[in-house]
């Protein structure tokens, strides 16, 4: 299977988790949709491509910076107990608030697409981005250390491949029941260390009003997975790509 | 009642916490673990569910409610009747009138006006507010020996009415209600906000039956119901449920006003409801998170259920085992649980952990860095040193232990705290509460935080020993000289020469005091110049060998137990 390996570098950024509406609570690395919006953003795509994904990386620190936050209702009037900022008839709250944000994170992330003939296409658009790239929020840039088009191969391990220098990893929930990989940190007496998620991968839009008042939902495809650093033992199969990085393709 | 069991799995830390805090309240003899994020538990653990919640509240925060200290002066008051006041003093006289202030204060409080309509009795409370009054205090003692015999006739006055008040709280209704009313304005409305029995414009008087009602009955009337037909979803367990009108707007800093500011979800179109089960298990949010004075903790443990329970509760019990609420038992518990995790075969991977902290009404994350970990745990003693070490600066209390411990979450060095506690120590010692073993450690503690932030290769105790070694001995060559009164200036001279990292500075003082004690420069001052944070802590350790004891060595151990 071909994909696309990225490496990248952000110096701050909020991968936001989707309950935390005031205090912007971040994800440790950029859940799957985040990645896979950015890249139908960058190629221009307007529907769903099925793509896998695999996050790894690490951050420094984390620090809380506070944001201005609007907040308005879609054509509501404005009010002047209300509102602070008048847009024509509309009002809008405006307001600060907190938000977490990763510092220098350094990422690794592979990307196949189901369907291959889109991989050079992808490659490109991360060779000649058509606009500033960004992770997270739209002013977390990107800068992009390295595009490498690889082959992923599933590889029976004969030797142990340990996680790149303190990187961390979304490894699927299974992998780790199944003992697959061992949890770097990992002591006797615990079944299975780190942080689980469920992430969101894709969505499919469902509406649950009637046609004349649609009422739009994303139904959204969660995936269990496990934040930690891990070991992938031998004698397990594996997603190798030729440089020998493992990759947990969800 | 369908008597299918029900399930709660770990997610999110809120939701993480809501769990943990169903589980202190129901008991957890009355769920089962079936998988290590996963319980069960029968529909009938709900049977009487408003009962158990209060009451976990106010059994488990009891000795911080205003209620517990209306009741608690009972004991005081037998001790000075049965002696016959003998022992009542001018003292104790100024603490009862503190405590009859207090009394009048709560009583006449809202909170407890609302409880008093929920209780069952025939006392008139408030009545007993306006006879309360204090009594006049004597100026001095001997004022009050002269009249002593009039003051305890006042006060016995005074006891029949508060032991009327201490009766009719301490009544099992009172203790019920009160302390219910105390616990949602002191510890519940950290979590939650806005609904049931914190909802202003609340028609349900009774808080038991108000919180029954919003929560409890629509969770087992939602268990009861038929729920083909529903199309939307739980956004928290999937089930499925009939409509959109529960959201996470009443928890604390998390949700939006859902009708007015739409412009927070994807397309204005909400899709973030709960089921009421799901609502109800919300509630239970501050039974998990532990709270003291405003601030809460908590622990978020994902991997093992059990031992996220364990965790938090050895935390809570150590934080409210200790009376004083100021920073220092939050952290230190903190980090001692950590530490006892460390020591525990070193179960947990500490990396992962992630601390919610709450503060000044904002929930704060901290999933500690894995190195500013290692740093906690490697310099236990270095830090457990300075637990008690402060010093006053600008008329502020400054703990060194806070300091130190807020610094490593920040990933910050401690050279400018170095700098403030040589500063003080030489230019006001009297308010100084550390000697010179505390900046040693805090030192070596910033050694390690260095080295962890990169650059440092040298064995860490052992630079900063050589280099107290040096200034202690320079010292003594000061003091043989007679010349000691020199040593103050130098220091002030050395301290700048650190802050600005002036080594030239530093070199032109130092020489210049080797050239006058007629001896040669340590290897261990030429060996770090040149080399960044090395000569800092050098320049540092130096500098505290250099002051240490001046204001003589047996007042050296008095001072580091002050305050």
């Amino acid at each position: 299977m071909k994909a696309i390996r990225l490496r990248l570098w952000q110096d701050m950024v909020n991968y936001k988790k989707p309950t935390s509406f005031q205090l912007k609570e971040t994800y440790p690395l950029p859940p799957y949709s985040t990645i896979i919006g950015m890249v139908h953003s960058l190629c221009g795509y307007e529907e769903y491509k099925s793509m896998k994904v695999s996050v790894q990386g690490k951050y420094f620190s984390k620090v809380n910076d506070l944001y201005t936050r609007y907040e308005f209702k879609n054509a509501m009037k404005y009010e002047l107990a209300r509102h602070q900022i008048q847009v024509g008839e509309y009002g809008i709250c405006q307001g600060v608030a907190t938000a977490e944000l990763l510092v220098d994170v350094e990422l690794l992330i592979h990307i196949a697409p189901e369907d291959q003939t889109l991989v050079d296409e992808i490659y490109d658009a991360f060779i000649r981005p058509r606009e500033y790239p960004s992770l997270g929020r739209r002013e977390d840039i990107l800068t992009i250390e390295e595009v490498k088009l690889v082959t992923l191969t599933e590889t029976e391990l004969e030797q142990q491949i340990k996680s790149l220098d303190g990187y961390y990893a979304y490894i699927p929930y299974e992998m780790v029941r199944d003992e697959r990989v061992n949890l770097t940190n990992n002591v006797t007496g615990v079944t299975y260390t780190g942080t689980r998620y469920k992430l969101t991968k894709n969505y499919e839009l469902v509406n649950y009003g009637s046609k004349k008042v649609p009422k739009l939902f994303r139904r959204w495809n969660k995936v269990d997975v496990v934040y930690a650093s891990v070991t992938a033992l031998a004698e397990e199969t594996f997603m190798i790509d030729e440089d020998n990085f493992v990759a947990f393709m969800v | 009642m369908k008597s299918d069991k029900i399930r709660l799995t770990l997610g999110d830390w809120q939701w993480n916490a809501s769990v943990i805090g169903f589980i202190n309240i129901v008991g957890e003899e009355n769920v089962c673990h079936i998988e290590a994020d996963t319980v069960e538990f029968w529909p009938e653990a709900l049977d009487g569910f408003e009962n158990k919640y209060f009451a976990y509240f106010i059994n488990t925060y009891e000795k911080t409610l205003s209620w517990y200290k209306i009741v608690n002066f009972q004991d005081r008051l037998n001790t000075y009747e049965e002696n016959n006041f003998e022992e009542f003093d001018l003292k104790a006289l100024e603490f009862l009138n503190v405590y009859i202030k207090d009394v009048k204060r709560y009583i006449k409080s809202n909170s407890y006006k609302a409880a008093y309509e929920l209780i069952d009795s025939e006392v008139e409370l408030l009545s007993f507010e306006k006879q309360l009054i204090t009594i006049k205090e004597p100026k001095n003692q001997q004022r009050f020996d002269v009249d002593k015999s009039e003051i305890v006739n006042e006060v016995k006055r005074r006891f029949l009415l508060l032991q009327q008040i201490i009766n009719y709280c301490a009544s099992s209704e009172g203790r019920r209600y009160i302390g219910a009313k105390n616990a949602i304005y002191n510890i519940i409305n950290n979590a939650w906000n806005g609904v049931s029995f914190l909802n202003s414009q609340t028609k349900e008087k009774n808080i038991y039956s108000d919180y029954k009602s919003y929560f409890v009955d629509t969770a087992t009337g939602y268990l009861q119901s038929e729920k083909g037909k529903y199309k939307y979803n739980c956004f928290v367990c999937d089930a499925p449920i009939k409509d959109m009108s529960n959201d996470l707007s009443f928890l604390n800093a998390t949700g939006f006003d859902v009708a007015r500011k739409s412009s927070h979800v994807w397309n204005f179109q909400n899709d973030i409801t709960i089921c009421p089960l799901c609502k109800l298990i919300y509630s239970c949010l501050p039974a998990g998170i532990i709270y003291t004075y405003n601030r809460g903790i908590y622990i978020n443990q994902t991997i093992k259920l059990k031992d996220a329970v364990r965790i938090n509760n050895k935390i809570k019990s150590r934080i409210l085992r200790s009376q004083d609420g100021s920073m220092r038992p939050i952290y230190h518990a903190l980090v001692s649980v950590l530490h006892e995790q460390e020591n525990d075969s070193a179960k947990y991977e500490l990396a992962d952990v992630q601390v919610v902290r709450y503060e000044n009404e904002s929930y704060r994350f901290n999933i500690l860095a894995k190195p500013m970990l290692q740093i906690i745990v490697n310099s236990k003693k270095e830090l457990d040193s300075l637990i008690r070490v402060n010093f006053i600066e600008n008329g502020r209390n400054i703990n060194v232990y806070d300091e130190v411990i807020g610094r490593i979450f920040n990933n910050q060095n401690l050279f400018t705290l170095i700098h403030k506690m040589l500063y003080g120590k030489l230019s006001d010692a009297s308010k100084c509460y550390f000697n010179g073993s505390h900046v040693r450690n805090v030192l070596i503690i910033n050694q390690l935080i260095c080295s962890r932030l990169g650059g440092m290769k040298m064995d860490n105790t052992y630079l900063v020993k050589k280099s107290r070694e040096a200034g202690e001995s320079l010292r003594n060559k000061y003091f043989n000289k007679d010349s000691n009164h020199k040593l103050a200036g130098i220091c002030y001279r050395l301290l700048n020469a650190l802050k600005t990292t002036n080594e030239n500075m530093f070199m032109d003082v130092t020489l210049n005091c080797y050239l006058y004690v007629n001896s040669q420069v340590p290897k261990v001052i030429t060996d770090a110049l040149g080399r960044g944070k090395d000569f800092s802590t050098m320049g540092y350790a130096f500098v505290s060998g250099l002051i240490d004891g001046q204001d003589g060595s047996g007042n050296k151990e008095k001072k580091a137990e002050g305050e």
